[in-house]
């Protein structure tokens, strides 16, 4: 019946399925890893590599004081108190961990300063060296090499089996898969004595799934997502009893730019340096309108309500701190100029209103105090605005799904009948719903990721011997 | 006497301007402002200027309405009243006549006071059912300010002319279009599905575009290979080669080199550079083709060795081919002995025998003789080389075939030492240990293997 037999199954080749491959094989077990397209690392390898972890020892250095709880408090304030507290309980105890895991175990190198992403009440984001996902994805591919797990390219998930038990037993794949034809490729089934972990990320490029879900969020968006964010791996874990939740709460991420497609070199900029120590302005108005260091939700919501493509202006030292900047300005996401005339004939910006903003903001940082956005200064070295400026043409785009399907905190699938886990089954990663609820603050993704990819490897490698004592 | 206020207004009607005359409490056009204003005499330059207002008014090729300040139209040209009869303009609202999309005075004036071009454009247009002709509508507000307005002025330009020629640019414009998404959609597929890498390079030797085919082969996500330096998808000791490669490449050339190619996991893999060069407004581009090759240097290992193994088969029969024909000659020479000492002295003696009885037993002797002569002629072999392994046989027939032990060591896969020792134990085993003097090469050639 089956034309192969693994231990463990692995859906998805980002950060989650390859933790979780990582620690299945380091427990003993044989592991498959599958993933639809042609290049291994989904949106992983393109993502920003930020990750959030709290009471680390940089924060140590650096004298900010920070603990998981914060954390939790953080991640709940933004989500609207919709995530599941037990989830988000979990995540904030074991940032440090998947630090540790990533930083001492995998070899990953972080940049030497943290990052203040908004919605975190403290700097408390590392930053990889290359400021992309693609570093922490490589380094966990030669992990896998090294341990010998193969990872099968073009091969798509389209059945989850169930056991005569009701437990997950096995996979139906399309091996030789040619992303998006449906109808390429062989169909074959694949036997998992253990389970399988679904880690097959978010569904942000499914125009029909998402507006199913927000009918707002039309064609007509953009999207920082690669092509392959479908939802049909989701849809056949839905197919076998699991519990969909917090579908609607998808989220866009105020830091792109609208001279890129997608992610692009731009968005790192806007979000390492451009936030933190620039101002967000209406260039009808010529002013400042939310606080840039506000949670991701509330930042896009405000750039909305203004009607027009936001500008980010830095000034020249904040601007070199990033270490991408001139291959931002190679591709004109970022704009440079001499002077505040220059930029404002450009971009059609209110002139005057541009000065007395770019004034006020620079008098806000001597006081300590930003009493027209309430910015949060003094958690770090803060710059004035100051020629030559960097400007950057916001526009928010869909970046994350926040819901997903239910897991507890073992990273067990629930059942929507029973309210328990269904056996042999394990999702982490996007897929997963509940854990961010209405906002996912920024590094909390990788974070989230690395640590029920963990969790769920380790338990479906314990799954076998679980069996064996039940029975 | 009444004030005379001359208006001039600039109005986009053709190449002339149109002035108007108007007073405070009547208006009219040109020469109408002398009898309509009756008692009251009007300056002798006025009603000369009147006249003149009146020829541009009637002459115009443009349509001009007139209205009251409620939008009433109170008198046409000549030219307006050809398309818009009197009786069934004059007294009627200006936005009725002219079918714009609006119920009142008020929206009528926003219509013409928007911005947005798209809508502005749309709106102020009239096209006339009969003639098809199209016309551009300008309003003039008359009176010396918006708050005490006098009426209307309305001037209809003909601008078919403009309108059939902005359709068949149009119309041009999306063939052209059209024709270039054609083109740029068989240009990617050819590029995408040339079926092998094809990355192009800036100046900077960053990537700025690639396949799909080349995101597989190295493993890299499409937005991630964009702006990756070439040199990083192979090997260091590679880079040198691809940089005199590439800084050395003229137009119209292609140069090709074997690297060691770079998987996203960090593993190597054969690959093949092909390098070609244009020049594009100044700037340099490269095109660089990128083959994995792994498959086919598999085949050329397995060639390889396929043609190590017929030499072998052929040194084999070779020898085999020697030892027959030795085996023949000493047959042959064997055979020849035999009859020249034992058959001949036979036939001699049976020849010259006296008795039948003595004939008779040389007779069964030769029988003997002959018999024996078919008998005891299985090669002496020596006993010594049975003692000797299949590799170390193997060994003698290349030893015996002229190889040194390095080539040995090439054709069989094996360290020199293995080949070595091999060759100390067949010493052995012949008895051959001890005697320096005597080469194995000398000893096997006079020995059946």
């Amino acid at each position: 019946m089956f034309d192969e037999t693994f231990d463990v199954i692995i859906v998805g080749s980002g950060y989650a399925g390859l933790s979780a491959a990582i620690e299945a094989k380091q427990s003993g077990c044989s592991v498959l890893v599958i993933d639809k397209m042609r290049v291994p690392g989904g949106n992983s390898a393109i993502s920003g590599g930020l990750i959030a972890v709290a009471n680390s020892p940089l924060q140590e250095t650096e004298g900010i004081v920070d603990s998981p709880s914060m954390l939790a408090n953080d991640m709940l304030k933004a989500g609207q108190g919709l995530n599941h507290p037990d989830l988000v309980q979990t995540l904030a105890e074991k940032s440090k961990e998947a630090f540790s895991w990533l930083h001492d175990y995998l070899g990953v190198v972080f940049s030497e300063s943290l990052v203040h992403e908004g919605g975190h009440s403290v700097p408390r984001i590392y930053s990889s060296i290359n400021c992309s996902g693609s570093a922490i994805v490589q380094a966990m591919l030669v992990k896998c090499r090294e341990l010998a797990i193969p990872i099968r390219l073009q091969c798509a998930l389209t059945n989850i089996m169930l056991d005569e038990n009701g437990r997950v037993g096995g996979v139906t794949v399309i091996t030789d898969y040619i992303f998006p034809q449906k109808n390429s490729g062989t169909t074959k089934s694949i036997r998992a004595l253990n389970g399988v972990v679904l880690a097959s990320g978010g569904f942000g490029q499914d125009v029909e799934f998402r507006m199913a879900n927000n009918p707002k969020l039309d064609s007509g968006f953009e999207t920082t997502n690669h092509a392959g964010t479908t939802a049909e791996t989701l849809v056949s874990a839905l197919r076998v009893g699991a519990t969909p939740i917090h579908l609607s709460w998808i989220q866009m991420v105020p830091c792109t730019s609208r001279d890129e497609k997608g992610w692009g070199v731009s968005s790192m900029f806007s979000l390492l340096v451009g936030f933190p120590h620039g101002i967000m302005i209406n260039a009808t108005t010529g002013k400042r309108f939310v606080n840039e260091l506000a949670d991701r939700l509330s930042r896009s919501q405000q750039m909305s309500a203004a009607g027009c493509d936001p500008m980010l202006i830095v000034g020249e030292e904040a601007a070199k701190q990033y270490p991408n900047l001139a291959i931002c300005l190679k591709r004109k996401a970022v704009k440079r100029y001499e002077s505040i005339e220059a930029m404002a004939f450009d971009h059609s910006i209110n002139l005057p209103a541009l000065s007395a903003t770019i004034h006020k903001y620079n008098q806000s940082i001597d006081k300590g105090v930003d009493r027209e956005c309430g910015k949060p200064f003094g958690m770090h070295r803060n710059f004035k605005i100051a020629p030559p400026y960097y400007l950057v043409r916001l526009r928010p785009k869909i970046h994350y799904c926040n819901g997903g399907i239910q897991i507890n905190t073992s990273a067990q699938v629930l059942d929507i009948n029973k309210h328990q886990p269904i056996r042999g089954f394990y999702a982490a990663g996007e897929v997963v719903g509940g854990i961010h609820g209405a906002c996912r603050i920024g590094g909390m993704a990788i974070c989230d990721c690395i640590v029920f990819g963990r969790i769920a490897g380790r338990n479906v490698a314990k799954e076998h011997q679980l069996t064996a004592v039940l029975q | 006497m009444k004030e005379l206020l001359l208006i001039d207004k600039t109005v986009a009607s053709g190449n002339y301007l149109i002035l108007l005359s108007i007073d405070y409490q009547n208006f009219a056009v040109c020469g109408d402002i002398a009898p309509k204003i009756g008692d009251n005499m009007l300056p002798y330059e006025a009603s000369f200027n009147c006249s003149m207002y009146k020829e541009v008014f009637e002459t115009t090729s443009d349509l001009v309405l007139i209205t009251d300040h409620n939008g009433i139209i109170t008198r046409t040209n000549r030219m307006a009243s050809q398309i818009f009869p009197d009786e069934s303009t004059i007294g009627a609202p200006f936005w009725i006549i002219l079918a714009l999309e609006c119920s009142n005075l008020n929206e009528a004036l926003e219509l013409f006071s928007t911005q947005d071009p798209t809508q502005a454009a749309k709106q102020k247009n009239y096209t006339c059912e009969s003639t098809h002709s199209v016309y551009a509508i300008n309003l003039v507000t008359l009176g010396d300010n918006d708050r005490i307005r006098k009426g209307f002025l309305l001037i209809l330009n003909d601008i078919t002319c403009l309108v059939m020629h902005r359709v068949a640019l149009e119309k041009q414009v999306k063939e052209r279009a059209l024709a270039l998404s054609r083109s740029q959609k068989m240009l990617q597929t050819v590029f995408q599905g040339v079926g092998k890498g094809v990355i192009l390079v800036d100046e900077d030797m960053e990537v700025i575009d690639s396949n799909q085919k080349a995101c597989e082969i190295f493993g890299i996500h499409p937005q991630n290979i964009i702006g990756a330096h070439i040199c990083s998808l192979c090997n260091d000791s590679d880079k040198k080669a691809i940089m005199d490669m590439m800084n050395n490449i003229i137009e119209n050339q292609i140069l090709s080199s074997e690297v060691t190619g770079l998987y996203f996991d960090k593993s190597c893999f054969p690959a093949v550079f092909t390098v070609s060069v244009i020049v594009v407004e100044g700037d340099k581009l490269w095109i660089v083709i990128a083959e994995d090759v792994s498959e086919q240097k598999c085949m050329e290992l397995q060639l390889k060795n396929e043609k190590i193994m017929t030499e072998e088969v052929n040194i084999t029969l070779r020898n085999v081919l020697k030892n027959i024909q030795g085996e023949q000659q000493i047959l042959a020479d064997k055979l020849t002995y035999k009859i020249a000492n034992d058959l001949l002295p036979v036939l001699k003696k049976i020849r010259s025998a006296t008795s039948d009885e003595a004939r008779n037993g040389y007779i069964d002797f030769m029988g003997e003789l002959l018999a024996s002569l078919t008998k005891g002629t299985e090669a002496e072999i020596d006993f010594a080389l049975h003692k000797l392994s299949k590799t170390e046989m193997k060994i003698c027939k290349f030893i015996l075939a002229g190889f040194s032990s390095k080539e040995i060591c090439a054709t069989m896969n094996l360290a020199f030492d293995t080949v070595q020792t091999h060759r100390k134990n067949i010493r052995k085993k012949l008895g051959l240990a001890g005697s320096a003097n005597i080469s194995l090469h000398g000893y096997l050639i006079n020995r059946k293997i």
